[in-house]
């Protein structure tokens, strides 16, 4: 350790110095104030001595300067006095001095004082020390907020500010929001919508959206379905994204006519339909894990396809809603969200509502989470988009005829599921992206019925009960392992009808009919055990025809309307 | 706010008691449970009995701990969750990827 001695009498000097040396510290001398500024840039001393009297500069002023020249760095200067100078001590503290010394000198004293203060001194340095990293990281943190910032505002730039049918109330809990929002047309004028809420903020959560929004943007321009999509979305986030993070997102498909919503949910709270007067329609519940969780091969694209009258609203939110708390940190939650939309309500509710609803009930409370709330409006008139693109839609594409049959015994349907089968056929012959999900929901449906009601006689009515949905498959597997000399025949023809396109399908099954009237269910019972039902497949197709005795049923899909 | 672990030698078997919060502010005590070698057992028991909320950096934790117990092959539980707490796990379809009792 290095001591610095300032003092203008040699003997005092030796003396001092003598004491230090025994103690093992390094000693500078000075003869003066000026000798010591001078010696402490030369040097930089662990401790100084200073005496107060001496010529060319004296101790006060000397002090003043060194402790000037350290700026934030901590030097202890312990001044020497005699008894007689003890009045200069607040002038020498003032100037700067942390303590002093009387003469005569105390070897035991000295050696007490340095350890004393060069313990302070290390504490100071170790404090500094951990400020200026601190002060750097914040720093790096800032510009890195910055830069997550440059690349969300951009990312989300591009999406919803041209779709007049989106309201949006976004506000992010730090600088910049953890959720997304996408929006986007798909050539043949229907949109897609995602919402997403990535685990955490920041730049964590920009590194999926990047990601993210160029799958979203660039597969629904290529008209691509929202089962395709979330499928994409989720290979690459979980390939991207730490094991503990994920993208809660929800999706909606809606098609150009404004009669069928595809619905994705992946844990995020429900999404509601209301009628124009604000009354609940329909709600769907998260039934998917988050994206970036599962792998391919787990994944379930499985969507929800609601019919439309084309005047709904439809609310999606992020979880801050849900988690918003009151001054008696109550959350908000999904009774109060739902509540919202109860039928009996005497003002309709809107999005403005619903807004106004939450931050009432969170006035004197904290919200923690990033907050979202988007309205989409199924109206095909505000929709600018559409009004301005009205005659270009549907020219755009080629689109050529053709015709495939495929028929399956009972040897080959106990084996395969045919449906995904034939539809990755329809695709490869043609490109009509965008109405996959729906095509696979048509010939989901006649297949099951033609399989289940026509060939294995089962009764739908089992499945009202959750014990007889059980027993409904458990019939299922014992009379298709039983099946013997039967036969499904799906013909698929696509052609230009009155001016548009269709795909006219035809499903014939070998068994003795059904009752397809009893099938007939009202799109109530959507969410019930029962499946979809024929009601639906009416909403999704132009036409829909049993004949009599109920094993033969023509539907015509049409795709591309004049 | 706490967690701890307690290990069963002779069913294989680790005990985790969440208590509070279950937040990103657990981050570190739940890494340092997952990265401790004791940790690793057959089977795993989360008791949530105390927990009072949780956050989607908890269903990361939980899902970081999934991995670590044989992924789709892992045996965990978690158990007592209050009925809002269910509800928040089912709606990230957990009761696919973790038994809940």
């Amino acid at each position: 350790m290095k001591i610095l001695i300032a003092e203008d009498s040699q003997l005092s000097r030796s003396v001092l110095s003598s004491i230090l040396i025994k103690y093992d510290y390094t000693v500078i001398e000075a003869e003066n104030g000026q000798e010591a500024v001078d010696k402490y840039i030369e040097h930089d001393p662990d401790v100084i001595l200073m005496d107060l009297m001496m010529p060319v500069m004296n101790g006060y002023v000397a002090t003043k300067k060194i402790k000037e020249l350290a700026g934030d760095k901590f030097i202890p200067i312990i001044v020497i006095t005699s008894i007689v100078e003890t009045s200069s001590l607040t002038e020498s503290v003032e100037s700067g001095a942390d303590d002093y010394l009387n003469k005569p000198y105390n070897a035991e004293a000295i050696h007490a004082k340095i350890i004393a203060l060069s313990r302070i001194k290390k504490l100071h340095d170790s404090l500094r020390e951990h400020e200026e990293k601190l002060a750097k990281l914040n720093k790096q943190a800032e510009s890195e907020l910055l830069v997550a910032e440059h690349i969300y505002d951009f990312v989300l730039d591009k999406g919803h500010s041209g779709l007049s049918n989106v309201r949006k109330y976004m506000r992010p809990v730090t600088n910049f929001n953890g959720d997304i929002l996408l929006a986007a047309h798909t050539p043949s004028g229907g949109f897609n919508v995602m919402l997403g809420d990535f685990t955490g903020h920041g730049l964590t959560a920009a590194i999926g959206a990047i990601p993210a929004s160029d799958i979203f943007y660039q597969m629904t321009a290529k008209g691509f379905s929202i089962g395709d999509i979330v499928v994409e979305l989720n290979q690459r986030l979980h390939k991207i994204l730490p094991q503990n993070m994920f993208c809660a997102a929800s999706f909606i498909e809606i098609d150009q006519e404004r009669t069928t919503m595809s619905v994705w949910n992946g844990s995020m709270p429900d999404i509601i339909v209301t009628d124009v007067d604000g009354n609940l329609i329909n709600r769907v519940a998260s039934s998917h894990a988050a994206l970036g969780i599962l792998a391919t091969e787990k994944f379930d694209r499985k969507i929800d396809i609601l019919s439309l009258q084309g005047n709904e609203r439809v609310y999606m939110c992020s979880d801050g809603v849900l988690d918003a708390r009151n001054a008696e940190s109550i959350k908000y939650g999904m009774k109060n969200y739902l509540a919202l939309f109860e039928n009996n309500k005497q003002v309709p509710v809107g999005f403005n509502q619903i807004v106004d609803d939450l931050f009432g009930f969170a006035v004197d409370g904290e919200v923690n989470d990033d907050i979202s709330i988007i309205e989409v409006n199924t109206d095909k008139d505000v929709d600018a988009w559409h009004v301005d693109n009205k005659d270009k839609v549907g020219n755009k594409r080629i689109t050529t005829e053709w015709s495939a049959s495929i028929s399956f015994d009972a040897n080959s349907l106990k084996q395969t599921n045919p449906v995904p089968l034939l539809l990755n056929m329809v695709n490869g012959i043609n490109v009509i992206h965008g109405h996959k999900e729906r095509l696979y929901t048509v010939l989901s449906e006649f297949f099951t019925n033609s399989l289940d009601h026509g060939l294995l006689q089962l009764d739908s009515s089992l499945k009202s009960s959750p014990e007889g949905f059980q027993e409904y498959f458990t019939q299922r597997e014992k009379r298709l392992n039983e099946l013997t000399e039967s036969k499904i025949s799906i013909n698929m023809e696509q052609k230009h009808l009155d001016g548009g396109w269709v795909i006219i399908i035809h499903v014939k099954d070998s068994g003795k009919g059904f009752d397809h009237k009893q099938l007939r269910k009202s799109l109530d019972d959507n969410a019930g055990l029962s499946g979809r039902g024929i009601e639906l497949i009416k909403q999704i197709c132009q036409t829909v025809e049993y004949n009599e005795k109920g094993n033969e049923v023509t539907a015509v899909y049409s795709f591309a309307k004049k | 706010m706490s967690i701890t672990m307690t290990k069963d030698d002779a069913n294989n078997e680790v005990t985790i008691v969440i208590a509070g919060r279950f937040d990103f502010s657990m981050n570190t005590d739940f890494r340092k449970i997952l990265s401790d070698p004791d940790s690793t057992a057959g089977k795993y028991v989360i008791d949530m009995g105390a927990v009072e909320d949780i956050d989607s950096s908890a269903l990361g934790m939980l899902l970081l701990l999934r991995e670590k117990a044989g992924g789709d092959n892992a045996n965990i539980v978690i158990s007592r969750c209050r009925p809002d707490i269910i509800e928040m796990l089912k709606m990230a379809n957990f009761q696919t990827m973790f038994k809940i009792a």
